[in-house]
Order: structure tokens, then C-alpha cells, then sequence
């Protein structure tokens, strides 16, 4: 609680005309720092020291267990044998698919569901509980009620496919084939609930009078989402799609759950080789070189679709404008 | 009740600390001088037994018969996350005294890394401890020599059998049967639909052969996959997939089933369960699993008719006194009184310490109300399972090689998935298995060298 | 003038009847859907009034034959009952909402409505945090705490997140978009900086600190890997950690009493989110009504 109470920064800036010297924008330099500093020396301390412990670890060869006494400083030679190691690659692969199915329908469906549940409906209120259920229920019920749905033989997922006339459904978790895709079907459905979550507020802010304007113009929804909506949900989107990727790059309790990283090694992804490395075989540095090598790969991603969407917000703000 | 408050200079000592001791490399703790006696002192002991499971008993009794110590027990669950924690606890996080470890690779580990007291001459110096310095027959692992770990458990596989189900079928298991009887009869049971699938394991051939260490050659340098055995035991699990007597891989993934296997033993769809005494408590929990045949016993099922063999279990649980305790002798005390007389509190959970070991043709009596529980009459052929655990012959596994085991055990699940969903033929797996336990084997020996 | 009126009412009745069909239709389209994510927790429900060897049994049976309602008795009064659990999570939990959503919306309001040199690139500084991969901070965070003293604290699991890099952006998309002339109006009449975000532009976010408030209760009371790797001690367990008891030494779950505990830690969650549900309504309703 202290934590909170301190968290605030005094009133300082005495109010001033903004023609004052050593001021910005009216108000002393230091005013805005004082706002960022309490969340910017948490990050500093909690995630920037451990994260240079983190890198340093990479360059070593370490069980953890035998203490800072049994660290075997190696240099480079994780990351050379990380180039080297067949089943990084497979397990890097097998992360890309995972969370390229499952980040952009999760967002999607996550959208749908706001949109859906932002208009009449009956039991609203608690449609909108229901939905948020999948982020609050823990793995294990989450797995188990999966395990009945994907059943190959009486699995309700099945039983559907089989009444639409697939006669061999995939076997899900069953088959190195479809594993990976039942749990992709998991992903998406376990986090959809929660992107409507944060949509449905941002929609919520949505200024009414643009819609209204927009009815004037006689635009239909579609127009109005396309002129509108998205526009104004684009920065969000991008955000959420960075963090969703970022989410699922690291997924791991219901991997572990579900399949264990098989059948074979079918579902094996990036994390879960990590977490084998680190916490079965005890290579901790091992581990952490490929923690180092997924954070710059998620930096490179990241970066990419930040400039896609600064750019496409100018475009769309100069397209409103206009 | 809660957290002390932390200071700013605290964080800002604390972040100098640790840059320094990253730069030195001096991040252990002073081992203290010791303190206490045989009778006095505080314990932090670490084990993944819950407190329900007859610990909390054992610790009861213990406070009364030593009141002078007083011990803190830390339960931990028994997977990677729960080693981790007492691992990181062992490397200075929190006070361990004395600690459990279980599987011959977490032993290894721990006292490699210099946590574990040597208790060789406080073992020497014990009736039940002497065993397990012995070299032959060695009982447990050694390391140059010295004893390091004590087994706490005498866990041999048995196997559970359906005996209502079997008089239904008109079958009558030999006490000396083969593994082409287990197959045979395996196949009766299904065939004649008393069974929907015999059993949810297959036999573990090469360990019944070569012992715990039939994973490697015997300098422990490179795997053995290629020994006949495995061949013999992959084959034998694959016939059995396809047959239906083994419960189906699709299913076993599909249902999740590693953790409740038993539950299909016990509601009458399979005839065997192969398992160590620890299911013992599964029988009995009629309120859990509520069953009404009686369960019997056979040794597992050998190799050839009249030749020794080994069991795949072994002593397990292993105790361990930290090398850093202000305590040690108060840690002894418990030691021994946790495999001497705290020990009948476990025999419920299906614990039983070689302390505990009836003399041979002794029975067991004083054993069976704890293991079996008091309608042990109506579920168990109580005669059989005295019978059968306590077998003159019982040979024991030992494992001592333990380069890459974790690894290996990876590999081997992800191959057997391939092998009995039909990915890969035996030859592939064994190729496969030889080539990779290899490599592992040899990323282990090459970073601890 | 007659004949002009009826017919416009009669489309106004012809719209909202098929107003009231559409509303019907959605509504029978997401309760369908809604089963579907309704299931694990009447599955969770069930499990938990059930002896552990019918809770994975196949096919599921939905409604226990006989329940057992002893199953939340041991959860709750036995020999290790899961009370203490509860307070030390509500304890982190209070902590940490209340801590993380003020600093967020510090720093989102500095990040989205005060301009200074060096903005964008610290704002990009703290975005790329967030993709640092927790599996590598965990040993060195474990290490560091240790040192610090804070290993086996609840502070461990509270302090580390309170600067939260997603409810930083999401304040900050927020306070960007508000309109500016509010602030400069209250600049005119004296008002100083913090002042104008306390007054003015803090309770204009209630609905999105409402959401981030949600998110950040159901993080913390779910988190299981920082408490797994910073508490030893049982008595500073939390609820997630707690609920590992069910599971025995080799790795058997108790899977009843395990979904038990489960439902009752998820009562919390819910009726947090129902609550700040109404917040939600009631701000929409205003919108409604500007």
C-alpha cells in the first residue's frame, strides 16, 4: 500500500505562462519525468538488472545448482551450437506457425465478440462474464475440458465434423499432424476473451457523434467500421497483436499440460525446449542463449510492425482530415 | 505475518550486492560452526511426501520422542518446478537441513554440486544405513566410493491383478511367469472381453535384463540401444499396441491418462497394473475409488522361467543431509528415526523402509494394516502380496550412470509416441534412440568434465 | 399530412421489430457460442462435487449422481484449509492493483498529454520491455531477490510488476486521444500539472482503468510461476501455489479436491469483474445520454 500512496509525485509546477524561461509547454522540465519516474525506475530495477543477468548468463555453461561458483564462462558457444541444433530450428518453426495462426484470430475474433457484445443482446452483462471466464479458469480445467472436446473418437469437436461428413476427422492431440492446430483452436478461443475485454472499453470511448455524422452521410456499418472503427482501433490493434505475439512466444502451462511438447516432438515450441534445457537438463546457459535469440526476434518483429502501423495511422488521421 | 517492509537502501545495496557477487563469484555462504546436539537443534527438512501421507504422523511422533528439536517441514511436489525450488533453496535461498531426492539423476546432481553431507561413517556406525555403503551387492549409488544419499524406500514393481476377473476367465497365473504368459494371458482377458485392455504399461525388458543401468554401456560413455533387449522390449510393446492389449496410445494422449492410470485398474477395465507399492493406497481408498473385486499379486513376469532377474524398482527416496546445516547430529537423529521407528507412519502412503523389511519367511505382519488398511481381507489376497513384495529373490535395480538420464527420458517418450502411433518403424526408433542418447550422453560427460 | 404520418410509422414499427428479431438472433447466436466458453468452469463445478475417480472419466457425466459436498469442507476447514492462501494473495492483490493502475496511469498520462524532450524514444525504450522473455528473467530475478532479502517475501511477487508496460500503453492511448482544451482551460485558471491530471483527465478514464483493473486482479490473483520460484514458506503461499497441494508427491492429482480449491478461487475474479462490469455499463449509459 505505501507503494501506492508514494507512487503520486508532489503538485510542483507552480502554474506559469508558457513564455517563461526553462520551460516546456509551460510547465518545468522535470514536471513530466516526475510522472514517468516511478514506473521507469521499477523497470530499471526489476527487469534491466535482471535482464543483464540474463544475458550474461548466455555466455555460459551453468546448472544453476552448483551455485556463482560453477559458472563456466564459454563465450559465443551456445549461441554457436544453437545455429548448429536441429531441434531449435524445428521448435522456432513450429513457435512461428503457432503464434502466427493464433495471434491475428484471437485478435479478430477477440474484436468480433466486442463489437457483438457493444450492442442490444439479451443477458449482456453476463455474456460479457462468460466470455472473460477463459482468463480466469485455471489451466488444468481449461485442459481437461479440452481434452473431452478433442477426443478423436467422442469428442464433441469430432462428432460435429463427422455430422458435416468428414469421415476421418484429425486426431488432435492424438496425431503429430494436428496437435499443433488443436492448439492453436485452444489459444484462440482462451484469449479471445479477454481482447474483447480491452476492445470492448476502447469501443466504449468511442466518440457516439462521429457514428452519428457518419448516419447522416447515409454510411452503412460496414462503412462506418471501415471509416471509423478500425481507424480509431488500429494503434490498439497493432498493440495487442505485439503483445499477443509475445504472449503465445511464450506459452507454456498449457503445452505442458495438453501435450507435453508431443506426440514426438509435434508440439515442442520454442518455450517448452527452453524450459526442457533449463529446468529438466539443468543447461541454464543453453537456455538462456535461446531466450536471447527469441528476444531479438521478437524485437525485429515488433519493430516491423510498429513502423507498419505509425504509418498507417498518419495515413489514415491525413485521410480523416481531408 | 507479512513481508518486511524493504528500505531503498536495502534495494540499492542489494543491487550493489549483486553486482559484485556476479563479478567475484562469490555468491555461497559461510558454512557456520555447528551447533546442537544429537537431541537439540532446528531442522528445515525438504520432502515431496504431503502431510497427509503419514508425515504429519511421523513428524508428531518425532516432536514427542525429541522434544528438543524442532523440525520444519517443507513439502515439495515432485516434478521440475518442485526440484527447482529446492535446489535454489539449497543454493542459499532458504535453510535446508535435510532434504529428499528422488531419481537417481536429482541425487547425482546435488551432491556434485556439494550440497549433501558424506554419510558413509555415520552409516557405517547404523544396522539398516550399513547396507547402502556396500559394494556388493550395491545397493544405491556411490560416488568414489562414499554414500552420499540413503534410501528411504524399498520400492519394488509388482504387479496388481484383477483376481475376480481372472476366476471369471478361468485362468490361473503361475507364479514363474514368462513375459510370453503376461502377452498370452493379456491376450485371453482381451480376447474374451473380461478385459477392455490387459494393462496400461508394457514390461520394462531391458532393465529386467541388464539392471538400472541398462541404458549405457557399462563405462557409462555412450548408450545401449543397441543391445538385443531393447529391440526385444520395443517389439514386444508394439505387438501389444497393435494387438489391443496395451491401452491405445491415442488414448493415452487423448485422456490425459499419466495422471490417474490407475483409476482404469480400478474400475475393472483393465486386468494388471505394474506399478511399486505407492498404489497400494489407491486400492484402499474405497471412498475415492470405490471398487468391489480383489486385487492380487505376481511378481513381474520373466524373462526366462527359473533365471534371476532384475526388478525395475529400486530403493528410492533418498535422504540427504545438507552440507551447509548448523545441525548436523540433530539432523542424524532424524534421519534414522524417519527409516526406523517414525517409518510404520509411511506404510499407509505405501512407503516401506528397508528398516521395515520382514526376516525372511518372518511375514509381514506388522506390516500389513499400515500398507493394506483394515478391509484388506475383502480387496487384497493379503497372502499373495506378502508373498510377492517380500520375495526371497527380489533383486533390486541400481542406477548409477546418470549422464544425459533426463535427456534420454525425453527422447525415449517422443520416439515411443512415434513408434506406437506408427510413425516409425522399431529399426528407426532404435537408430534414432542409439544416435540422440548418444549425443546427449556426451553433451553431459563433455560439460561436467 | 395524414397519409404522410402513417406510413413513416409504420416503418418506424416495421424497424423496430426487426430491431427486436436482430436482438433476438444475437442473442441466441452468443449464448451459443457462450457454451462453449462456459464449459471448463461447469466442468471445473462438477469435478469438484465428485470422487477423484469419476472426474476424468469418459464419457463426462455433468451433474454429479451423488455430490460431494465434503470436498469443499476439507477444502476449507481441514487440517490445512486454504484460508491463509486467500489473505496472502488478497493481500498482493490490493497491492498491486491499486499500485500498478496508479503508476500506469502516471506514466501512460506523462507518455499520452505532457510533452518533453527524449518522449517517443523512452516510450519505446518501455514498450520494448515487454518482450523480454520471462523464462529468461527468471533465474537471475530469483538470484538478485535473493540478495536483496526479498526471497520468500510477498513484496517479491508485488514490486517486480508494478511498473506495467501494458497498462502504461493502454493509458496512453487513452489520455492521447482526450481533448486537449480541458487542460488548457484549468492551466488558465491556475491550475498546475498534477492537479489538472487528478481533476480533469484521471476521472475521465474510470471505464479503461475499470478494464486495466480487471486484467491486472486476474493476473496477479492467477500468477503461479513468480510465486513458484520467490516463496519457499507455506504460510506466504498464494492461492494459485496453494492449490499445488492437491497434487502428491508423484504427481497424482487429488483432481476433486484440486477443482474444489479452484472454484473457489475463481469466486473472487468474478465477482471483481461483475462489479466493474456495472462501472462499465453505467459509463456507457452516460455516453448514451451525451
Amino acid at each position: 500500500m505505501s507503494v501506492a500512496t508514494k507512487a503520486g509525485p508532489e503538485p510542483s509546477a507552480r502554474p506559469t505562462a508558457p513564455a517563461k524561461k526553462g520551460l516546456v509547454n509551460g510547465m518545468r522540465w522535470w514536471v513530466p519525468w516526475l510522472f514517468v519516474a516511478p514506473s521507469l525506475l521499477g523497470l530499471i530495477v526489476f527487469l534491466l538488472v535482471p535482464l543483464i543477468g540474463g544475458l550474461l548468463i548466455s555466455f555460459t555453461e551453468w546448472d544453476v545448482i552448483s551455485g556463482l561458483d560453477g559458472i563456466n564462462w564459454v563465450g559465443l558457444a551456445n549461441f554457436e551450437t544453437l545455429l548448429g541444433d536441429e531441434q531449435f530450428w524445428a521448435a522456432t518453426w513450429r513457435t512461428v506457425i503457432y503464434a502466427g495462426a493464433s495471434v491475428p484470430l484471437t485478435v479478430l475474433l477477440g474484436l468480433g465478440l466486442a463489437m457483438a457484445l457493444n450492442r442490444p443482446l439479451p443477458g449482456r452483462a453476463a455474456l460479457r462474464v462468460i466470455f472473460f471466464l477463459p482468463a480466469v479458469v485455471n489451466v488444468i480445467a481449461i485442459g481437461s475440458v479440452w481434452l473431452l472436446l478433442l477426443n478423436p473418437t467422442s469428442g464433441l469437436l469430432n462428432q460435429g465434423l463427422r455430422w458435416f461428413g468428414w469421415d476421418s476427422p484429425p486426431g488432435w492431440i492424438t496425431s503429430p499432424d494436428s496437435a499443433l492446430q488443436a492448439l492453436i483452436l485452444m489459444a484462440v478461443w482462451g484469449g479471445s476473451g479477454y481482447i474483447s475485454v480491452i476492445y470492448l472499453a476502447a469501443l466504449q470511448e468511442m466518440p457516439q457523434e462521429l457514428y452519428e455524422a457518419a448516419r447522416l452521410d447515409g454510411a452503412g456499418r460496414i462503412r462506418q467500421f471501415v471509416t471509423i472503427t478500425w481507424p480509431a482501433l488500429l494503434p490498439m490493434t497493432t498493440f495487442l497483436t505485439i503483445t499477443q505475439i509475445i504472449g503465445r512466444s511464450q506459452t507454456f502451462g498449457l503445452i505442458a499440460f495438453m501435450t507435453s511438447g508431443g506426440p514426438g516432438d509435434s508440439t515442442t515450441v520454442l518455450s517448452y525446449y527452453m524450459y526442457q534445457n533449463g529446468f529438466i537438463y539443468y543447461r541454464f546457459g543453453y537456455a538462456a542463449a535461446m531466450g536471447v535469440m527469441s528476444l531479438l526476434a521478437v524485437l525485429v518483429l515488433t519493430l516491423l510492425l510498429w513502423r507498419f502501423q505509425r504509418g498507417r495511422t498518419l495515413y489514415g488521421e491525413e485521410d480523416r482530415d481531408g | 505475518m507479512f513481508a518486511q517492509q524493504i528500505s531503498r537502501r536495502a534495494l540499492i545495496g542489494g543491487a550493489a550486492a549483486v553486482g559484485a557477487a556476479l563479478l567475484a563469484g562469490c555468491g555461497k555462504e559461510e558454512q557456520g560452526p555447528s551447533r546442537g546436539s544429537s537431541g537439540e537443534g532446528v531442522l528445515n527438512v525438504w520432502g515431496a511426501l504431503t502431510l497427509d501421507r503419514g508425515v504429519g504422523a511421523l513428524l508428531d511422533a518425532f516432536k514427542k520422542e525429541h522434544p528438543g528439536i524442532q523440525v520444519n517441514y517443507t513439502q515439495f511436489t515432485n516434478n521440475s518446478d518442485g526440484n527447482l525450488k529446492l535446489d535454489t533453496s539449497l543454493q542459499g535461498g532458504a535453510p535446508v537441513d535435510v532434504f529428499f531426492s528422488y531419481g537417481p539423476q536429482s541425487v547425482s546432481r546435488r551432491t556434485a554440486a556439494g550440497y549433501a553431507r558424506d554419510l558413509t561413517d555415520l552409516a557405517g556406525s547404523d544396522e539398516v544405513a550399513k547396507q547402502f555403503t556396500a559394494t556388493d551387492p550395491q545397493l544405491t549409488a556411490l560416488f568414489d566410493g562414499r554414500l552420499f544419499a540413503i534410501p528411504t524406500v524399498y520400492n519394488p514393481y509388482l504387479v496388481y491383478l484383477n483376481q475376480d476377473m481372472l476366476d471369471a476367465a478361468g485362468i490361473t497365473v503361475p507364479e514363474d511367469w514368462t513375459v510370453q504368459e503376461f502377452h498370452d494371458i493379456a491376450e485371453e482377458l482381451c480376447g474374451g472381453a473380461y478385459a477392455e485392455f490387459a494393462t496400461y504399461k508394457t514390461l520394462a525388458i531391458a532393465t529386467m535384463g541388464l539392471g538400472g543401468d541398462a541404458q549405457v554401456t557399462p563405462d557409462g560413455t555412450s548408450s545401449n540401444f543397441d543391445h538385443e533387449l531393447w529391440r526385444r522390449q520395443y517389439e514386444l510393446e508394439l505387438a501389444m499396441e497393435r494387438d489391443g492389449t496395451l491401452f491405445p496410445i491415442t488414448r493415452v494422449l487423448a485422456e490425459k491418462v499419466d495422471l490417474y492410470a490407475q483409476s482404469y485398474f480400478l474400475s475393472g477395465d483393465h486386468a494388471f497394473y505394474l506399478d511399486n507399492p505407492a498404489t497400494l493406497r489407491f486400492v484402499k481408498d474405497q471412498e475415492n475409488y470405490p471398487h468391489d473385486f480383489r486385487t492380487t499379486f505376481r511378481p513381474m513376469p520373466y524373462l526366462e522361467r527359473g533365471r534371476e532377474q532384475w526388478n525395475q524398482g529400486g530403493y528410492e527416496d533418498s535422504v540427504q543431509i545438507s552440507a551447509k546445516t548448523k545441525y548436523p547430529e540433530a539432523a542424524w537423529t532424524f534421519v534414522r528415526y524417519w527409516l526406523g521407528a517414525g517409518a510404520e507412519q509411511l506404510l499407509t502412503a505405501g512407503k516401506i523402509s528397508p528398516a521395515g523389511m520382514p526376516a525372511p519367511g518372518a511375514g509381514a505382519d506388522a506390516l500389513l494394516p499400515g500398507l493394506l488398511g483394515d478391509a484388506r481381507d475383502d480387496l487384497f489376497d493379503v497372502e499373495a502380496f506378502t508373498r510377492v513384495a517380500f520375495a526371497e529373490d527380489m533383486k533390486l535395480s541400481v542406477t548409477t550412470h546418470t549422464a544425459g538420464l533426463s535427456e534420454i527420458g525425453t527422447i525415449r517418450k517422443s520416439l515411443d509416441e512415434q513408434l506406437r502411433l506408427g510413425e516409425i518403424s522399431v529399426d528407426e526408433l532404435l537408430t534414432q534412440l542409439k544416435e540422440q542418447a548418444d549425443a546427449a550422453i556426451a553433451k553431459d560427460l563433455e560439460t561436467n568434465a | 399530412m395524414v397519409s404522410a404520418v402513417a406510413p413513416a410509422d409504420r416503418r418506424l414499427r416495421r424497424r423496430r421489430r426487426t430491431a427486436r428479431a436482430k436482438w433476438l438472433a444475437g442473442g441466441v447466436a452468443m449464448w451459443t457460442l457462450a457454451l462453449l466458453f462456459l464449459a471448463p468452469f461447469a466442468w471445473m463445478l462438477s469435478s469438484s462435487l465428485k470422487p477423484d475417480m469419476d472426474v476424468f472419466a469418459v464419457p463426462i457425466q455433468w451433474l454429479p449422481a451423488d455430490p460431494r459436498w465434503s470436498n469443499y469442507t476439507r477444502v476449507w476447514t481441514g487440517a490445512h484449509s486454504m484460508v491463509h492462501y486467500f489473505v496472502n494473495s488478497g493481500y498482493v492483490v490490493v497491492a498491486r492493483v491499486v499500485g500498478e493502475v496508479t503508476l500506469a496511469a502516471l506514466a501512460g498520462y506523462a507518455f499520452g498529454r505532457l510533452r518533453f524532450r527524449g518522449r517517443n524514444l523512452l516510450f519505446l525504450v518501455f514498450l520494448a520491455t515487454s518482450i523480454v522473455p520471462a523464462q529468461l528473467l527468471l533465474v537471475p530475478r530469483f538470484m538478485f531477490f535473493r540478495e536483496i532479502g526479498l526471497y520468500d517475501s510477498l513484496w517479491a511477487l508485488i514490486l517486480p510488476s508494478l511498473s506495467s508496460v501494458f497498462g502504461t500503453f493502454l493509458l496512453r492511448q487513452h489520455f492521447a486521444s482526450a481533448p486537449a482544451e480541458l487542460g488548457e482551460a484549468a492551466r488558465i485558471d491556475g491550475a498546475n500539472e498534477f492537479q489538472i491530471f487528478l481533476r480533469i483527465y484521471l476521472p475521465m478514464a474510470r471505464p479503461i482503468l475499470a478494464a486495466y483493473a480487471i486484467l491486472v486482479f486476474d493476473a496477479s490473483w492467477n500468477d503461479y510461476e513468480t510465486p513458484l520460484v520467490m516463496l519457499s514458506s507455506d504460510e506466504k503461499y498464494t492461492v494459485p501455489l496453494g492449490l499445488t497441494r492437491f497434487i502428491s508427491d508423484d504427481g497424482t492429482v487429488s483432481a476433486a479436491l484440486s477443482m474444489a480449491g479452484s472454484v473457489s478461487s475463481v469466486v473472487p475474479i468474478l465477482i471483481f469483474f461483475l462489479i466493474f462490469q456495472r462501472h462499465f455499463l453505467k459509463s456507457m449509459a452516460r455516453a448514451g445520454l451525451r
